[in-house]
Order: structure tokens, then C-alpha cells, then sequence
């Protein structure tokens, strides 16, 4: 199963995603932090920096998450409660835009795409084509140097438009807007915890590495090479391979001899 | 197809209403430039395969390019165009993923610019000149969505001095079989023997279906080409490629095919990174490798015997003016 984190900026877009997901705050390095058995959320408080630099030390620190999504509130000329997914996110201070990898619109039929441009301060000059925030470029910005743009994705919920300013946003109006978020991004979260994950089947060549290397000293270059034999082996063999064995060997060098005898037994064959 | 990006300078065009019609459901996003999407980071070749998004676009500057050396079928001149990037099969050999970053399909729009640079390039030479198209895409698999082949066909009907090559794994012949075959066209398919096809051509019509569609090919009159390109190494390589030849050899007409093409696997050796990168476990990847000249492929002596031995079944079926190794 694959590990999904929602990213939230503000404990009212939190807490609908706390409850439907019976989520545990975690104490953790300063950002508000939630964990359930499959599922993550990350509050990360106001504005894109801050978005950025949480996102960042989440990624970091936990590289078995592969999936992320940016949820929150909007400003726009929709009306209040139209849920909508980024197309395009837009850092309006640099320029500089991204393109989520939209998940298939069989998922979520109904729930219509926009461009987000994401401002450093609120801001009433709403536009037809684009809706106001203050994070998803944050998110994209640092998510992107660890996940590539289809593993990250970005829902907003309209909270204020011409009719109904920001001045009227309430901590209670929010958690009603963020409920409708609730059922797009439920299906996008299964959808990705579901999915066959390309990195997961690396990950057990990885680690099973890493059970050689403890034992038997490799250099970095040895490193790469015994990964590349695993695969090769894995490729052509359902065997399982002796790993205790291995690791009673002398030195890399041996390993990779090891392996090699053990490949050249083996045709390469298609039937 | 879920979501079509649309230059802005091609909302407008008529190809652009005609693709997007065929896709109502789809979300359509405006874009400036096709390589905002196209050329971003961050993307995964893999995953976007999955479920790729379509780019419509508009092809500025040189859209008619010389081949590599080696790259022909008997003509002097020779040239490549690409009317779309990005290939709908999901070959694990492909150079295609390690050429680009995202699996997303760019069609451009603006065909008529190609075919006035086709014109322009004829110009050059008072001998004919060959126009291959299935260079950075495979030239059938889209067809019912752009018409390439049908503005193609139309094209190079009135043009005397071009000849043009088809290259394919499909079996959308449709708009082939309805027109009279044209004598400056060439139809090629590239085959492999059905294991191969089964385990590394993901996504492509069995060898069966495409011998299928080069005997219905052949039989109204177009000119067909035979691509055994690129050969995979294998421990029972002689039964798999001899049992594919024995059934090439069974359905078509031999003597009446135009051009027949051979290229042993190679990549370079960025994109061969690359590919291991995406898919570690492909099987292809797991015969031994060699790098010569920054090219990957196997080592000199598997290379000469793989070469022979599909030398010495074809010799029994071509002549050699109609063999055309690769390089």
C-alpha cells in the first residue's frame, strides 16, 4: 500500500480530513502532523513559504510517501463550495507554473479543473479563468524535487468570490466549504494508495541490497552494480536469492562474481 | 483521452476542433507553448503512460529534417518529418522514453506547414527524395484521431519526385484500403517474433494482426517494407526469429516487397540510463551489453551471429537490392 499525505494550510481545512480519516496528531517538528494506518496530513500554516519549507522537511524525512495533495480554500468567481482540481498551479511572485499529471477523469467525473495561482497576500481581483491561493505553488515548488507531477495534485474549494468577500470567511463557513472536498479527494487518495507503484518493486531490490551491503563492504560504484545484477536476476528468475549467504561473502568483489555465476546458469528466453 | 493542453495559437484551427470533437468529455486546458507541458521536470515517463494527455500544438521553425546516415531504403536523398511525438505502443526498447521527458502525445495541427516544407525540401533535388514519418511516432496509431494518413496520402499524390514511408506497428489501414495504393508509398512494419511482441511491445497488435495488415496491403497493390528492427538478444534467438521469418515468409509475397530492413537493439547510452531507470526489471535488459562509439548494444560477436543467422533466412526469401541493414 502506498503512503498519501493531504497537505492543509489551516487547522480548518484540517479538520474534515482529521475525522473522515481518524487521523492522530503526532508530535513532530514543528508542523501540525496527523498519521493514520494509511494516510498522512500535514497542516502547514499560512502562505507558500511556509507550504514550501513543510512540504520539503516532510518529503525529506519520510521518502515512503508517494503522493501528495494540496487541499484548501479558494478565491474565485465561482460559487461558494464549487470544488475544483489545478490544471495548472502559478506562482504569481516568479512566474513560474506547473502542471499536475491529472489522475483519470473517471475518478472524479464531476469535479471541474482551473488554473490556481497562488498569491502572497489575499487579494478581492478575482479573475473568470483562474482561482486565488496562498500555497499550492509552495507545495509544488518543494513536492516537485522528490515526486514527479502525477503523484502530486491540488483541490481547492471555492470560500469567497465577488458575492461573498473574504471578509466574511469564518473558521466555520471554511469547514463547511472543505466538506466538499471531502469526496474527491477521498477517491483520489484510494486511488493512489491502490495504485501499482513502479518505485515499490525498486524499493525491495533497494532494500535487499542494503541487507548485502551491511555485511559486505561496497563502494558506491559496487553499490550501483550489485542493484543492477539484482534486477537482472529478478528479471530473469523467480528464485529467490540465498541473502544469508551472500552476506557471508568476503568482499563485493565476490558478491558480484557471485551473482554473476549465478545469472550466466540462467537463460534469457522468450516463450 | 482525459485531458487535451491547447496552444493558444491553435484554439482556433480547424484540425483542433475535429481532434476535440472526438473527445467531449475531456478537459481541455489552454496552454502557450507545447513544451510547457511537454518539457517540464518532475515528470515520470512511466507513470504518464498510464494515462497519457494529448497536446495540441503548433510546430514552429524546421519541421523537415535530414535522416541519420544509414537511415534510407535506396533513395539519395532522404528526410524525416514528425507530425506528432510520442508513440501510443509502449515498446520497452523505445528510444522515445529516453528522448523525452513525459509520455504525453504532442499532435501538431498545423499539417499544411509541413507539407509546404516537404514542397520547399523537393525543391533542392532534381533526383527523388524519401519523407519518413514514423520517425518520433508510430504513423498509423492515431490515425482515426488526426487523419494524418488521409492529408498525407493527398499530399504526396501530386507530388512526382517524393516518395514517402509509413512506419508502423499498427493496424489502422482503414484509410489505406480505401484509397488506390499510391506508387510513392511505401507501408512498413516493424515485426518481431510474438514472444518478443508479447513481452516487450506493450500495448501493440500481435504479429499475427500486423502480417494480417501487410497481406491486405500487398494485395491491393500498396508497396509494403519489412522492419526487423530492432532484434533482441535472446538465449533461443535462432527459433524465435526463425519461426517469425517462416511465417512472414508463409503470407506475403516476398519478391514484391519494396524494402526489407534489419537493425540489431541500440540505444545511447543517455537514453539506455534511462531506460533502466524507468523499467530495471525489463527482460531486455538483463542480456549482456557493450558500449561501442556511445551506443549500447550487444557485444560484437552476438551482434554478427544474430546478423547472420537473419541474413541467412531472409537470403532464401529477398534479393539483396531489396535488403537495407540499419546502422
Amino acid at each position: 500500500m502506498n503512503l498519501v499525505c493531504i497537505i492543509t494550510a489551516l487547522p480548518a481545512e484540517s479538520r474534515v480530513f482529521i475525522d473522515a480519516l481518524r487521523l492522530r496528531h503526532v508530535q513532530d517538528c514543528g508542523w501540525r502532523f496527523y498519521a493514520g494506518d494509511h494516510y498522512r496530513l500535514l497542516q502547514t500554516g499560512l502562505g507558500k513559504l511556509k507550504a514550501a519549507a513543510a512540504t520539503s522537511t516532510l518529503l525529506h524525512s519520510q521518502p515512503d510517501i508517494s503522493a501528495v495533495i494540496n487541499v484548501g480554500v479558494a478565491g474565485g468567481t465561482q460559487p461558494t463550495g464549487t470544488c475544483l482540481q489545478a490544471h495548472k498551479i502559478t506562482d504569481e511572485g516568479t512566474g513560474t507554473s506547473w502542471y499536475p499529471h491529472l489522475p483519470p477523469k473517471r475518478l472524479t467525473p464531476d469535479l471541474q479543473s482551473t488554473e490556481v495561482l497562488t498569491l502572497d497576500r489575499i487579494s478581492d481581483q478575482y479573475r473568470t479563468d483562474t482561482v486565488f491561493d496562498m500555497e499550492a505553488a509552495g507545495v509544488m515548488s518543494a513536492a516537485t524535487a522528490y515526486l514527479s507531477t502525477d503523484a502530486i495534485q491540488c483541490v481547492k474549494v471555492i470560500s469567497d468570490n465577488p458575492d461573498s468577500s473574504v471578509q466574511s470567511f469564518s473558521k466555520q463557513v471554511a469547514i463547511e466549504h472543505m466538506q466538499r472536498t471531502v469526496p474527491p479527494v477521498l477517491e483520489m487518495l484510494r486511488w493512489y494508495e491502490q495504485m501499482e507503484n513502479s518505485s515499490a518493486r525498486q524499493s525491495e531490490i533497494s532494500s535487499l541490497a542494503r541487507q548485502i551491503t551491511v555485511e559486505v563492504r561496497h563502494t558506491m560504484s559496487e553499490s550501483h552494480q550489485l542493484t543492477r545484477l539484482l534486477h537482472r536476476y529478478n528479471s530473469l528468475t523467480n528464485n529467490k536469492l540465498d541473502v544469508q549467504q551472500l552476506q557471508t561473502l568476503k568482499s563485493a568483489t565476490a558478491v558480484r562474481q557471485y551473482l554473476e555465476q549465478q545469472l550466466s546458469d540462467v537463460p534469457l528466453t522468450y516463450e | 483521452m482525459d485531458t487535451i493542453y491547447i496552444e493558444k495559437d491553435v484554439v482556433s484551427h480547424g484540425k483542433t476542433a475535429q481532434i476535440c470533437a472526438r473527445y467531449p468529455k475531456a478537459r481541455q486546458v489552454l496552454i502557450d507553448r507545447y513544451s510547457d507541458v511537454f518539457n517540464s521536470r518532475a515528470q515520470n515517463f512511466r507513470e504518464q503512460k498510464k494515462n497519457p494527455s494529448l497536446i495540441l500544438a503548433n510546430k514552429p521553425g524546421k519541421r523537415v529534417h535530414e535522416t541519420p546516415p544509414g537511415y534510407h531504403i535506396g533513395g539519395q536523398h532522404n528526410y524525416y518529418f514528425s507530425h506528432m511525438l510520442n508513440c501510443v505502443y509502449d515498446c520497452r526498447y523505445c528510444f522515445l522514453q529516453g528522448m523525452y521527458q513525459s509520455a504525453n502525445y504532442v499532435v501538431f495541427v498545423n499539417t499544411d506547414d509541413f507539407f509546404q516544407d516537404i514542397k520547399d525540401t523537393l525543391e533542392k533535388h532534381t533526383e527523388p527524395s524519401w519523407f519518413f514519418s514514423g520517425y518520433d511516432c508510430d504513423s498509423l496509431a492515431l490515425d482515426p484521431i488526426t487523419h494524418f494518413v488521409d492529408d498525407c496520402l493527398e499530399q504526396f499524390s501530386k507530388l512526382d519526385n517524393a516518395c514517402l514511408e509509413l512506419r508502423t506497428k499498427s493496424t489502422q489501414i482503414r484509410p489505406l484500403l480505401k484509397r488506390v495504393a499510391q506508387p510513392n508509398v511505401v507501408v512498413a512494419y516493424s515485426l518481431s517474433p510474438q514472444a518478443i511482441v508479447a513481452g516487450e511491445e506493450h500495448g501493440t497488435p500481435s504479429l499475427a494482426k500486423r502480417i494480417e495488415a501487410l497481406k491486405a496491403l500487398q494485395a491491393q497493390g500498396w508497396k509494403i517494407g519489412l522492419r526487423f528492427d530492432p532484434l533482441l538478444y535472446a538465449d533461443n534467438f535462432e527459433n524465435l526469429y526463425g519461426e517469425m521469418f517462416e511465417q512472414v515468409f508463409a503470407a506475403i509475397d516476398m519478391s514484391r516487397v519494396h524494402s526489407v530492413s534489419l537493425g540489431i537493439f541500440r540505444l545511447p547510452k543517455g537514453f539506455h540510463k534511462q531506460l533502466i531507470r524507468l523499467y530495471p526489471d525489463a527482460r531486455l535488459l538483463a542480456a549482456p551489453i557493450q558500449l561501442h562509439d556511445g551506443l549500447v548494444s550487444y557485444p560484437e560477436q552476438t551482434e554478427r551471429d544474430m546478423r547472420e543467422f537473419c541474413m541467412s533466412r531472409l537470403s532464401t526469401a529477398i534479393n539483396l537490392e531489396q535488403f537495407f541493414p540499419c546502422s
